[in-house]
């Protein structure tokens, strides 16, 4: 092959990796904690894919989905009558736990808990939102997240 | 010397290009495409393990997806699938290079034993699936440098006739309203017509009818019901028809009529807000004095038979096209599985009837002026009945004759 072919050939190889970067995939990025009642879930997750499941909407690329920083594995919104439900599956570190236990607490003050034997539950309410969070421990410690549900009232 | 070493190092970058970037495998449209490759791969003597059902290509011997290296290939009839190299972030340029391509694929984590995330893009040509492994990290935001990627590509087989790419001609619109009527009934008997078409008679349970079948156009529209109560009083006659209109993902009931009287003859209006504008019916020919009708009836039904024993494809076509292209409008549907789907269906009609029967015995029910006619068979279980191996299958269709014709068509399932 002629060297100059070899030349177009790796010219073509850079321009293609150029184009790799043509989604904005930072700008994609959702930060659930800006969701608002008044938020069109929509509207808000356009130019995503996203599933509808018997009226909730159903979001699980983790690439997209942080609440607080912290990488979210799927969000499920619901709207009732009067709320809507934002419930999210976290990846099961415990430093995310940490950070997240610290960053509520300093957003919405002291929560109130419930703690059992192999579970603790922390719940924090502000006029516009209502949060809990649900964790499994083993040997008083961290083991993983049951749920993390966010209700936003109107 | 500085030229020289210049000269050496472009030298030994061109090299390692020619042997390693031999075979682009994003170049692949068609199974016609990846034969053409192979032979290309065989010419070259790329090392092949024909060993088993699924010819196999392991290691790197020049073999590319846009330039991201594969490391094992294996094809087979009209599919195949390759995994990447661990190395140089392939998992993740394959998965944004598919995206940018394609959009975004739907994502689907299995929940199994490997429980690998895997992304999926359907299209007419072909469907790819991507199936990462993670090495890096346990998610996709995390993605690095060692993950790879296992692609399968599987072409759909292409039809040429107009009735399997029917999904090309349906519109799509940013008002996609859909209507459906539901009945609550608690011991009646009824009837209901949406503007002088006739839905049917029903008998004492609930029922979920779609409208937008019959309605062509934006507009005003009459509901009418004929209810008779037939119960024996042990529960409280009750009779309710909601109008339900879906918009833009919103369900809402824009009519309501409900009634507690033992016989009802009644009508209301709704108004639906619809983008799409059929011919449908709209020029159909008056059919109430045509005295030629029930042979021209039995004419259409036995032109379908004799097209399937016939494997008759293009009559099939002609037959069928403008009832399924409207019918696939009204829903706003232009997947184009469903069309595929509807002409192998076709395809295995043809393959398995070896008889057909038509009705001679039937009523005529007249809709719409007598622009539209349904017939109701009385010697056999529909209009026309066709039997195969294992096998048999039904038709009964809403029928019309387009103005300036002779022949009647058929226009709605």
């Amino acid at each position: 092959m002629h060297p100059f072919k070899y030349l177009i050939s790796l010219l073509l190889i850079s321009i293609t990796s150029t184009f790799y970067g043509q989604i904005d995939y930072k700008g994609l990025v959702k930060n659930i904690e800006e969701v608002t009642y008044q938020t069109d879930i929509e509207e808000y997750l356009k130019g995503l894919k996203y599933k509808k499941n018997y009226g909730d909407i159903v979001f699980d690329d983790e690439r997209f989905i942080k609440y607080y920083g912290i990488v979210v594995d799927k969000v499920t919104f619901n709207v009732e009558w009067s709320n809507k439900n934002l419930s999210l599956e976290l990846f099961n570190e415990e430093k995310d736990y940490i950070f997240l236990k610290e960053k509520l607490t300093e957003l919405y003050g002291d929560a109130k808990i419930n703690k059992s034997e192999d579970k603790i539950t922390y719940n924090w309410t502000s006029t516009k939102k209502k949060i809990e969070l649900n964790i499994k421990i083993e040997d008083e410690r961290f083991s993983k997240f049951e749920l993390l549900n966010i209700k936003l009232v109107k | 010397m500085k030229n020289f070493a210049i000269f050496f190092i472009v030298g030994l970058l061109t090299s390692c290009s020619q042997t390693k970037l031999r075979f682009d495998l994003s170049t692949v449209n068609s199974k016609q495409d990846l034969t053409t490759l192979i032979d290309q791969m065989v010419k070259n003597k790329v090392r092949i393990d024909s060993s088993s059902y699924a010819p196999k290509i392991v290691g790197k011997q020049g073999i590319h997806y846009n330039g991201i290296l594969v490391n094992e290939l294996t094809y087979f009839n009209n599919s195949f699938t390759f995994l990447t190299d661990s190395t140089d972030f392939s998992a993740k340029k394959i998965l944004e290079l598919l995206e940018l391509r394609n959009g975004f694929g739907t994502y689907e984590e299995e929940d199994g034993f490997e429980d690998k995330p895997t992304f999926v893009w359907n299209n007419s040509i072909s469907k790819n699936i991507l199936e990462l492994n993670l090495l890096n990290g346990k998610h996709l935001a995390a993605m690095g440098d060692k993950d790879f990627a296992k692609l399968t590509i599987e072409f759909h087989k292409q039809y040429e006739i107009p009735l399997a790419n029917i999904h090309k001609e349906i519109k799509k619109y940013d008002l996609e309203n859909l209507y459906a009527l539901k009945v609550k009934s608690f011991e009646y008997e009824y009837q209901i017509w949406i503007d002088d078409i006739f839905i049917g008679n029903f008998n004492r349970g609930g029922q979920f009818i779609d409208l937008n079948n019959y309605i062509l156009e934006n507009g005003e529209h009459i509901i009418r019901y004929r209810a008779k109560y037939i119960g024996n009083k042990e529960r409280s006659p009750y009779f309710e028809i909601e109008i339900i209109e879906w918009s833009k993902g919103d369900k809402k009931v824009i009519q309501k009529a409900l009634s507690d009287e033992e016989n009802k003859d009644f009508e209301f209006n709704f108004s639906s807000k619809i983008a799409y504008n059929l011919e449908g019916w709209k020029n159909g020919k008056d059919l109430r004095k045509d005295k030629q009708l029930k042979e021209k009836i039995i004419e259409l039904y036995t032109s379908v038979g004799e097209a399937i024993l016939q494997k008759d494809k293009q009559t099939i076509n002609d037959l069928f096209y403008d009832m399924r292209k409207e019918t696939l409008q009204v829903n706003y549907n232009n997947d184009f599985t469903i069309s595929t789907e509807y002409w192998e269906y076709w395809l295995e009609i043809f393959e398995n009837t070896y008889k057909y029967n038509v009705s001679q015995v039937f009523e005529i029910e007249y809709n719409a002026g007598g622009r539209l006619i349904y017939t109701q068979p009385k010697d056999k279980s529909d209009m026309l009945v066709i039997t195969g191996k294992k096998f048999s299958e039904t038709f009964n269709h809403l029928i019309y004759q387009p103005r300036g014709s002779n022949k009647l068509k058929f226009i709605r399932q």
